[in-house]
Formats: C-alpha cells, structure tokens, sequence
C-alpha cells in the first residue's frame, strides 16, 4: 500500500466515523449495546450473587448473541444507504479504489464497537473492586468479543454491498451471523447429522468448523490459540473479498 | 455476459478465488492439522500450560523407551453429550502440549470408539470405562486413556470434565500416570495409628465382611507402597520414606521412641493428634473383625508428649478449638467445634497447603510453638480470631441438640497445623526407654493416664489397648483409660544407660515433621463424597489433598505437586464476603443473645409442659400454669420476629451495596452517553441555526 492509499483510506475513515458521530446511530447503537452487555450479565446471569468473578462465563458469553442483532444494526448502512442514495456512483468516480472505500467504511464502523466494548469497563472495575479476577482472560476476552463483533460487522458489509434495501440487509446479516454462530452448536450439529447419510455426516462436520462459538469459547477462557484468531481474521477477509467483487459486479 | 480471462473483471475474480483458497487452505493447515498453531496462555496461574512438575517428569522420558498414550474418546454426535465435548478437545490440546513438550518421546493415538465399530471392542481390552447405556439401543460412550511404557500400564478409565472454572485436574491424573509407568519403584509410607484405618480383609470361615480401608489409604496405595506400622514397635524399617501418625492413642514411650530415631535417621513424619476425636469415640468397642470379640477402647484423645516437648510443640490434649466464623455442620446443626476453614485459614506460602481451598476439621485441637533452635516452624493452617478454646465436656454439648451456650472469643488464631523443618535434637537423650513403661516424665493432663502394655498388636488391627473397657460416655477421656495390668513405675534415671547407638540428633538439616490438630479431618465421611452422576468417589474438601500433598512432598517427589497445585480454583467475590463477615459479626452478639434467650424460654417451656402433662394428662389445668406458657410461647414468638428482623436487617445492608453495583453498572455509562449525544445535537443545531 502505498501512501496515497492510506491517505485516502483515511479520508473514507473519518468522513465514515464522523458521519456516525453526527447521526443519532451511533448513540442509539451503543446505549443499546451497553444495556444489553451490563443488564445479561447482572440481571440475568446474576454475577453478583455468583461465586466467581470472572468475566467469562457471565459476560462475554452473551456478547455473541448482543452482536449478531446488532453488529448488523451498525453494518447495514454501509453501504445500502450509498446505493439507495445514488452516492455509490459518486464515491466510486472519486478518485479513491473501491479498497480504499470498502477499508475506510469497514474500519469506522470497527470504531463504533471498539468505542461501545470500552464503555463496558465498568463491569471490570467492579470485578476488580470486589474481588481478584485474572486479568489475562478478561483481556482475550474483550479481543475475542471484538473479533466476534468484527465478523459479525464484515459479514454484513459483504450482505450490505449486495443488496439496496437497509431493512433486507439487517435481516438478512442477523440471520447469517445466527446461522454461524449456530453451526457449531452440538445440539444443532447432532440433529442435523442424525439426518443426513452417512457419506455426509464429515461434510456436516467440516461445515461445523466454520461456528464462530468455537473459536470464541476458547478465547474468552484466557487461551490465545492462534488458529482461533487467525479463523476470525480469515472470515473478515474473505467477507471484504466478496464486499469488493459485490462492488466491482454492481459498478460494471 | 461472456466470460473473457482477460478482462479485468476476470482477473479480479479469479484473484479473489484464489486468495479465498489460500486462507482456507492456511485454516485447514492451522486449524485442522495444528500446523503452527500455537498458543499463549493468558491466565495469571497458567492453569492452561504445562505446569513445571510435568515439564520436570517429561524431561526423565528415555528416548528409547517412549510412552504411548492412547486417548479413546467417542466422537458420535448421537450418543457423546454436549456437555463433555470442549472437555474431549481440551484434553486433546493438552495431550498435543505433552508430546511436543516432551520432543517425541510421547506417542499419541487417538481412538474413537464409537458404538458399534471394533475400536469399542478395543477400548474394553484397554480397561476403558464406558459410560452409559445413553441411549435405548444401549450404546455407550468412552473417554478415557491409557498410558503405556514397556510393560507397564496405567489407564484413566474415564476423565471427568472439571468443574466451572476449574483448572486442569486431568493434567495431574496424566502426568501421575506417566511418572508412574516410567518409574515402577513404589515409595514405602509406613502409616501407624491406633484406629483401623487400614480396614480389615475378609475372613473366609467368618461371616463378617472386610472393612474397606479408609480412603486415605486407597489413595496412598495408588501411588506408594503403603506398610503398616504396628502401634506397640519399637524400631521403624529404615526402607520406609514418610511415616504416618494418625491418632497415637496411648502411644508408649518405646514407639516414640522409633519415631524419634526414625526422624533422626532421615525420615519423614506426619503425625495428627486430636484432643477429642469423634471417629475414635465410634470405633471404639467395635467388634474385631478377626475374632468377633468387642474390640478395644480407644482413647480419643492423643499427643505425643515427649517428642512435642523435644520439638517445641505445646499441645493441650483436652481443649478443643471453638470458631464462630469458620463454623460448619456437623450431624446437621451448626457446630463451632466443627471447622470449615476457607483459603484465608490455610497458608499460601507452604507447597503443600497453596493450592488447598478448604479443610474440614471436627474437634480439632490447637498447637503453640516454643522456638528451639535449628527447627522452622510454619503454620499451615490457623482459625480465625472469633476462636477459643473449650474444654471437651463444652465439646460434646456443642455436639449435642443442645449446642454450645457460652463463648467468649479469645481474639486469637489457634494453630492447627504446624510444619517443622531443620535439625531435630533426640527427644530421648538417655537412649532407649525401658520396655516396661515408665511414668511419663512430662506435663499435661495425660499424665495420669498409665499408658496399657501393648498387649500383641495384631495387624492389620492396631487397637492400643486391648483390655476391654465399658463404653463410657468420654467425658474424661484422656483421664483414665483402666489399663488390665498396671505397669511398674520404673524410674527411667535411675537406670545406667550405655550408649545403646541411638541417634541423638538429625544428620543434616533436611529432617520434616508435618503436624495436623485433628485426626478426624482424614475419616472418608469428612473428606470426600459420591459424586451423583458418575458415583465415584470424589474429594470434598482439600483434607484428602492436603495429606496427599504432605507425603509427596516429604517422599521427595516434589514434581508431582506443582502439578496438583495447578488446579486452582474459582475467585470468588472476596470483597463481598469479606463484607458479609464484617457485617455479620456486628450482629452476632445482638443474634447470640436472642438465641440464648429463646433458649431459655424453651427450657422454660418444657419444664411447664412437662408439669402441666404430668398432671392428669393434661385435662385439669392449672390457669396460672396455662397462663405461664402462654406468655412465654408469645415471648417465642416476639423472639424470633426479633431474630428475623435482625436477619432481615443484615442482608438489607449486603444486599444495598450490591444493588447500587448494580444500578451503577447497568446505567452509569449509558446515561452519560445519551446525554453526551444529546448535548452534541443541541449544539450541532445551535451551530446550524446561527449559520
């Protein structure tokens, strides 16, 4: 990349992120995200009256199903709202590569979640405050979230890029990431193979790699594998691939 | 649209296929063949990494005899539940950890016997447990390892998942189990105590059953060879590593001897004492298995005074240890006598207690130390400064409905157990004592107990005392156990010793005497439980650890306990409870004086009852009397309304610190960012407008 990319990289970034800044999204997104994020695991999963003050198993692990509702919520302006707008054509003839763009997009709305999960330190603050948690499992685990949530946000930019309708995208992404975070899911797994012949049953497990519960599970426990990590960045990738053919069939 | 490879489009496409293909190729690579994946662990304890003691066992591996750990586990989704599936790869990752670590001298394969299929039939021939039937058509599943080197053998039938939280208990089981096919040389624990705690065998012409031995020592016995030290010895094996003390009732002084030159000649001890043990009281007069008499008496109370005295050890063997915080159940009332220490009791520093969470301890006694030279003093375990102690006659009422009455609190932690370590000095200077025993040359309420002539001790039976005695109430146990022959009061000075070659102090500073205050603490029903789903048995508490821990440690293989102190635990709220403490203990005097109040009543009560049913059975009332108890059931009542209240109250002020965290939390942050949103939006139209 040369310097000219960043910099229009860059361009795209800010005027993205403070679009998201002026628009009532952004704190409609995150006061919902971190009522969400705080309410699961004090109201429902009662962390207080637990007896164990990691995060684990009382936080993070609502975030999977927080993101998939609203990771599309943020995403799915991406790029339908520049297509309904007739403003793709003009972004695209600017002198900046659909990279560029798709990068720049994709990087503000990563700064909406990285802004809602830094709000969250308070449930940290008072683990810490009321006992002696380990500190290293709440660290993968905010890198796992924010994976998770990255995922989640590049799947729908790839769905948003696809199609024009802001509504049809956030269905549409929601049940996506459902489905990844579902596959994985041994009761899910177990009915579907108790269905299929036999010869299938290893396409059925393959298929199952592709959860994102699993790669998830580990991280938040305070294990950094690095097959866990490199599976979320492979999914971001590939999903901004597909954002940028999307892109390139649409214009031609 | 026609296809042209060389448009730009194409070329786009066909790069974006490829680059796809390149990372699932690089995830397969990762992911599915552990082709450089690595790992870091995060953890503050590192309970996901090989722990040193495993690195340290693995580094004896020899390259020409490699271990081969074979790992069965059922991979059918239609019959493996949800539940063990993450601890199956867990375990997987760890036994990968294990063969890198150890550089291939592990060999690991993986077996999946799933129903139906000839691996089943192979994990059987591998003494694999299997668990189920889990379905209708009787299938069962297998997760479970053998670990083999040469000829030797060990399995783990079944590995059970951990608890929430937990840490890798799996990795102690393998990396004991390698430790053990590697090197087939048992140590020899010689285990001594005046309760058949080794059980007792099956006597074919007899139709009494065997008693199992007790837990302690089937667990002992999976890892030492385990001997048993008969109570009347006068000379310990020199083979045997660590020796075993529980409950030296009536110990003569020619065993204490033993243990003394034991000790001096470079062996280990643990020994646990109790003023006042409630399993001795239940054994005692049980029948004998060998010939069906009523057995002995077996006092409950028991010291080793001569060798506390030489080593600095204070021990009153009739006062027992009371603790209001730390108190836990016992025959299903509250009991202050019966202690249930958490992990601010027990010492952190100490290898053998770090990684312990809880102790249970009945009727301990306490320990103070008198500082000799040359010898450390650790406490490992204290209670907490809400403690006292009490005499036994107080003991056994807080034992009975009745409860404990009166406490006042000495404001000071009572050792309960003590490590000692260094050069010890011969407790017996003069040599060997005389066979006869002499009067015990020291203090303590013991004294006039005349220890019994060891009449034959019988293996695998050790009942001190043979004479039988009436099954008294031990209100004044260690006052006065009747001994059948009185022994002669030989005057030990009077005698001319000759250097008879005893020890008279230990050759290098390595010696270790490990001292427990209670015995009760090792009896199966207060160290561990079944576990409903498997039905096996499981520790409760660390009581079974803890002396586990101690003889590893003192038999020398210290490897094996950094990995059992790997399993560390859940964090709890401490601050939280620490509060519940505080705010308990304001309230304690106001709840206790209610209680003994209501007590009171209650005895009143009764005593009216008792009068008014006496009478006639109950038709003629006298009104005063009728009146009488009336007021005092009203008094009951109010009582307890003011006991709730003050319950109420408590919880009230825990629970108000909790609620505000709560609120906090849940609001703080999120009213502040819709208050910033809302600011920004005022001004942004503000902005606007003036433009």
């Amino acid at each position: 990349m040369s310097n000219r990319d960043i910099q229009n990289t860059v361009a795209v970034f800010k005027r993205e992120f403070l679009a998201y800044f002026n628009s009532p999204v952004l704190y409609v997104i995150v006061v919902i995200f971190l009522l969400a994020s705080m309410g699961f695991p004090f109201f429902f999963s009662r962390i207080l009256d637990s007896e164990d003050v990691s995060l684990t198993e009382r936080f993070f692990v609502w975030h999977p199903w927080i993101y998939t509702v609203l990771a599309p919520a943020v995403g799915m302006r991406l790029w339908s709202e520049e297509h309904r707008l007739g403003t793709i054509e003009l972004l695209l003839t600017m002198p900046v590569s659909p990279w560029q763009a798709i990068l720049g997009k994709f990087f503000a709305a990563s700064c909406v979640w990285l802004i809602g999960l830094t709000l969250t330190f308070p449930i940290v603050w008072t683990v810490c405050y009321l006992g002696d948690p380990d500190m290293g499992p709440i660290i993968s685990g905010y890198i796992a979230s924010y994976l998770y949530a990255l995922a989640c946000l590049s799947v729908t930019c790839a769905v948003s890029a696809i199609t024009r309708s802001q509504v049809v995208c956030f269905i549409v992404s929601v049940a996506f990431c459902m489905v990844i975070a579902l596959i994985g899911d041994p009761g899910v797994t177990h009915t579907i193979v108790s269905t299929v012949p036999d010869w299938a049953e290893g396409v059925v497990r393959f298929i199952s790699y592709f959860s994102f519960m699993d790669h998830f599970y580990e991280l938040t426990k305070g294990i950094f594998v690095f097959r866990d990590v490199l599976y979320f960045l492979s999914v971001i990738v590939v999903t901004l691939f597909i954002t940028n053919q999307a892109l390139r069939a649409k214009r031609a | 649209m026609s296809v042209n490879l060389n448009s730009k489009q194409a070329t786009t496409g066909i790069t974006a296929v490829l680059v796809i293909a390149i990372i699932v190729v690089l995830n397969f690579l990762v992911g599915g063949l552990g082709f450089g994946n690595f790992r870091i662990d995060l953890t503050e304890d590192r309970i996901y990494t090989l722990s040193q003691g495993t690195k340290n066992i693995l580094s004896r591996l020899n390259e020409d005899e490699p271990v081969t750990i074979r790992y069965y586990y059922t991979t059918d989704d239609r019959v493996m539940p949800n539940v063990l599936k993450p601890h199956v790869r867990a375990v997987e990752d760890l036994l990968l950890e294990l063969v890198k670590a150890s550089g291939d001298k592990i060999i690991l394969e993986t077996i999946h016997p799933n129903p139906n299929t000839e691996e089943e039939d192979k994990a059987r021939e591998d003494e694999i447990q299997d668990m189920g039937p889990v379905n209708q058509e009787g299938d069962k599943i297998y997760l479970g390892l053998a670990i083999q080197c040469l000829d030797q053998k060990e399995v783990i039938p079944f590995l059970n998942p951990p608890a929430p939280n937990e840490g890798s208990a799996v990795e102690y089981d393998i990396a004991r189990a390698i430790s053990k096919v590697i090197k087939p040389a048992k140590n020899v624990v010689g285990v001594m105590s005046s309760i058949p705690v080794m059980g007792s065998p099956m006597y074919p012409f007899q139709k009494q059953r065997g008693q199992e031995p007790w837990v302690v020592v089937q667990q002992l016995r999976a890892d030492y060879e385990v001997v048993e030290v008969p109570m009347g010895t006068d000379k310990i094996d020199s083979n045997i590593k660590v020796l075993l003390v529980l409950h030296p009732a009536d110990i003569m002084e020619s065993a204490e001897y033993a243990i003394d030159q034991f000790l001096l000649g470079g062996g280990k001890v643990i020994a646990l004492v109790d003023p006042n043990s409630v399993v001795a009281q239940a054994f005692s007069g049980q029948q004998n298995p060998m010939t069906g008499q009523p057995g002995g008496q077996i006092n409950t109370a028991s010291d080793l005074k001569n060798l506390f005295k030489s080593w600095g050890i204070g021990f009153k063997n009739d006062m027992v240890v009371a603790d209001m915080n730390y108190r836990g159940m016992l025959q299903g009332r509250n009991n202050p006598t019966a202690l249930q220490l958490p992990a601010a009791a027990i010492s952190r520093e100490d290898r053998i207690t770090s990684g312990l969470n809880s102790l249970t301890m009945v009727t301990s006694g306490s320990f103070s130390i008198d500082k000799r030279d040359g010898i450390d003093a650790d406490t490992l375990v204290t209670s907490s400064e809400e403690s006292a102690m009490i005499d036994i006659a107080d003991a056994e009422k807080a034992r009975s409905p009745q409860g404990l009455t009166t406490f006042n609190s000495g404001g000071r932690k009572q050792i309960l157990a003590v490590r000692l370590t260094g050069k010890f000095k011969t407790a017996f200077p003069d040599g060997k004592p005389t066979k006869a025993p002499g009067k015990p040359d020291t203090g303590g309420a013991q004294d006039e107990a005349k220890p019994a002539p060891v009449t034959v001790t019988t293996p695998p039976v050790a009942v001190p005392a043979a004479a039988p005695t009436p099954a008294t109430a031990p209100v004044a146990a260690p006052a006065a156990v009747p001994s059948a022959a009185p022994a002669p009061a030989a005057e030990k000075k009077e005698e001319p010793k000759k250097d008879d070659g005893s020890l008279k102090e230990s050759a290098n500073s390595e010696g270790v005497v490990i001292l427990f205050a209670d015995v009760d603490m090792l009896y199966d029903a207060f160290c561990v439980q079944q576990d409903p789903m498997t039905g096996m048995l499981v520790s409760r508490t660390g009581n079974l650890p803890a002396i586990l821990n101690a003889v590893e440690v003192l038999s020398g293989g210290g490897d094996l306990l950094q990995v059992r102190n790997r399993k560390s635990a859940v964090r709890p709220f401490s601050t939280i409870k620490e509060m519940r403490e505080k705010v308990e203990s304001r309230f304690r005097p106001q709840l206790m004086a209610l209680e003994a109040e209501r007590q009171k009543t209650a005895e009143k009560m009764g005593s009216l009852r008792l009068k008014r049913d006496s009478k006639g059975k109950g038709f003629i009332v006298d009104p005063q009397q009728q009146k009488d108890l009336e007021a005092l059931m009203q008094n009951d009542v109010d009582l307890s309304r003011k006991v709730r209240d003050i319950k109420k109250e408590q919880n009230k002020e825990i629970e108000y610190t909790k609620t505000m965290l709560k609120w906090l939390n849940f609001l703080a942050v999120p009213l502040l960012v819709s208050c910033a949103g809302i600011l920004l939006a005022i001004r942004r139209r503000a902005v606007t407008a003036a433009v």
